[in-house]
């Protein structure tokens, strides 16, 4: 195989998840982004499928809580897979999502995918997500459009000490579970019927949230939800039952309110379409090769005297002042943790 | 990790030291360390090594007489350096940590003439007579101080390298003028601290495409029709080929983010092969910095 085992980095952007999604064969869910774990926002969202918590930090892991959810061993009900290679993990925290609910629509691909592995253990199903074929060319296909990045790190992380983290949260079977692939199997977090795992993540999520001290922590929540497009339109036909059968009784000059609704959800509708046209056009610019395009550019700008060069004298300043203000970040963050040596005084 | 077949051109004990950003002190870091220059690719390298761990920890490029390696007298409490770069405000302070401090003086002197040595090939390569003369004298002097010790290769300078026949001859002009060029620079330097700005202790320039490219660099381009229809055919498939398109497709994450993975890329030195497809001079691989230089080289050859 000629790139066997090269997951490349993806970015977790929305539109590159629902994308991914879409492309492995999945139907009728799309993955958002959410910037408040609070009642309401998860309330116009539902039905929530599952949601999940990635972050990326620097620094030292954190210590281990004390009394966290038990590790839940062999139940046949709950898949979970072990993180193999950290470049995936996005992916496989999607695929935790999908590969646990009752009702997605999984698509060929990933139904096979589901049978073939139920049976393995945990760290096994790991390596089959990232030995999959189909599911790696998916992913790869949505990796920064430039053929030569091999490398399984961040290029846009300064230090090499840049993790990514996901945790997948869902309900299975009336309990709410929390499902990272670097602890050894799923953690119960105990019953949640219905729509009630939505309150009771908040907290959980928070308290991970604070376990990430003096490194700096960067992080991102999704939530894996139904097509909003469908939602929103089978609301609109519901609304539009109940509007004929009450003009029929009163008249056409009534409801007024579900009139209003109903144009709600169509401006709705209006700007998800638009949302996806920007996705759209987003995940081919992520697929396009700039290299010739930047090489171009800087031609053209070379072609006129003396203007590359001042271009590049104001690129390195801009470079200066980012390098000064991150040594003074570390700096900042070095003397909260203590610190302090010999100096060598210039001016003795 | 450098070549085991390689003889460094001269090495010496040295640690680092870092100034702290918003003032002028500059604090040793005690780890133990080696500096060495070695030529590679017909380029001049300086690198630091770890010693305890091994690890090349910085490795640049010194273009033929763009750096220079000055005494810092103003630090009492050890021997410290500074590597200042012509073509940049860049400054790296260093200590040395030879156990003797006999030959300070002659690391300094050879290492800058080694950096000068690039630039001066050319003129004294047929004066064989000349160089004879000046053979002698340094010769042995840097001999009596170098021999004891495995520090310098002994190729430099004895002169028995065809590659670099003409170290010597610099040397000693540097010889000769060493004391002056000292406190020319003790001048210099003293004015140089006081109105130091910037980051220091950026081993590596940090310079990348984006901070170059913004959408305001790119923006006066598109008046012209020419050079807008050399960039249209490279724009993605779906995208209308017109100068508003480029403009838009410039101010994209996803633009900025193809130049920081190919700046990326470029300081990896591993892309020569790749910018050669665009006619690009060898030295379109060092880096972000040389691939700009390749591009103005390239353009001013076009001109012509």
């Amino acid at each position: 195989m000629a790139d066997s085992g090269n997951w490349c980095l993806i970015e977790s952007d929305p539109g590159v998840f629902t994308g991914l999604i879409k492309d492995i064969g999945v139907s009728g869910v799309q993955v958002e982004e959410i910037y408040s774990i609070d009642k309401e926002t998860l309330e116009d969202l539902k039905p929530v499928h599952g949601l999940i918590f990635l972050f990326k930090w620097q620094g030292r892991d954190p210590a281990s809580a004390t009394n966290q959810a038990p590790i839940e061993h062999d139940n046949p009900d709950v898949f979970f897979a072990q993180q193999v290679i950290q470049n995936a993990c996005a992916t496989q925290a999607i695929l935790s999502v999908l590969l646990n609910s009752r009702t997605i629509e999984l698509g060929e691909e990933l139904t096979n995918f589901k049978g073939f592995v139920s049976d393995f253990p945990a760290e096994l199903k790991g390596h089959a997500i990232s030995n999959s074929d189909v599911i790696r060319a998916v992913h790869n296909s949505f990796s920064r459009s430039d053929p030569f990045i091999n490398e399984m790190n961040d290029p846009t992380s300064k230090e090499k000490e840049d993790l990514f983290h996901f945790i997948a949260y869902t309900p299975i079977n009336g309990c709410l579970y929390e499902l990272d692939g670097l602890q050894e199997g799923p953690r119960n977090h105990g019953p949640a019927p219905g729509d009630s795992w939505l309150e009771k993540v908040g907290p959980i999520i928070q308290e991970r949230m604070a376990r990430y001290e003096g490194g700096e922590i960067r992080f991102n929540l999704m939530a894996v939800v139904d097509d909003r497009i469908k939602v929103y339109q089978e609301k609109v036909a519901a609304y539009e039952s109940q509007l004929k059968a009450l003009q029929e009784k009163e008249g056409a000059e009534a409801g007024a309110w579900l009139k209003g609704e109903i144009e709600n959800l169509q401006g709705d509708i209006t700007k998800e379409e638009a949302k996806r046209e920007k996705q759209a056009r987003e995940n081919k610019l992520r697929r396009h090769n700039f290299i010739p395009l930047i090489y171009e550019i800087l031609k053209g700008l070379a072609q006129e005297e003396g203007k590359l060069e001042g271009l590049i004298e104001e690129g390195r300043t801009r470079a200066k002042a980012e390098a000064e203000n991150a040594k003074q970040r570390k700096a900042a963050a070095a003397a909260a943790s203590g610190g302090g040596s010999d100096d060598v005084d210039m001016y003795e | 990790m450098a070549s085991a077949t390689k003889l460094p051109l001269l090495e010496f004990k040295a640690g680092r030291c870092f100034r702290t950003t918003g003032t002028d002190i500059v604090k040793p870091d005690p780890i133990k360390g080696l500096v060495y220059l070695e030529e590679e690719d017909g380029l001049m390298h300086f690198f630091w090594k770890n010693r305890t761990s091994g690890e090349i920890e910085d490795d640049l490029i010194l273009f033929p007489g763009d750096a220079e390696l000055i005494a810092v007298p103003q630090c009492t409490t050890g021997r410290v350096v500074m590597l200042q770069f012509k073509s940049s405000s860049q400054k790296l302070f260093y200590w040395l940590q030879e156990a003797s401090t006999a030959r300070d003086q002659i690391i300094l002197q050879h290492v800058n003439s080694l950096i000068h040595s690039q630039e001066d090939e050319e003129e004294y390569l047929d004066e064989d007579a000349a160089m004879e003369d000046v053979e002698a004298a340094p010769a042995s002097d840097s001999a009596a101080a170098i021999a004891p010790s495995a520090a310098f290769a002994p190729a430099a300078p004895v002169s028995s390298s065809s590659a670099n026949p003409t170290t010597t001859a610099p040397a000693v002009a540097a010889a000769a003028g060493g004391s002056s060029l000292t406190a020319q620079q003790m001048d210099q330097l003293r004015h140089l601290l006081g109105g130091l700005q910037g980051p220091q202790a950026a081993q590596r320039s940090n310079l990348r495409l984006d901070h170059i490219l913004t959408p305001g660099a790119v923006a006066p381009l598109l008046n012209n029709p020419e050079i807008c229809a050399a960039l249209f055919p490279h724009l993605p498939e779906s995208s209308e080929r017109t100068p508003e398109e480029i403009q838009a497709i410039v101010r994209t994450p996803q633009f900025s983010q193809a130049l920081i993975s190919l700046s990326t890329a470029l300081e990896s030195g591993q892309l020569g092969p790749l910018l050669r497809q665009f006619g690009l001079g060898p030295n379109a691989g060092n880096g972000v910095e040389g691939f700009l230089s390749a591009i103005q080289e390239q353009a001013k050859k076009d001109k012509k």
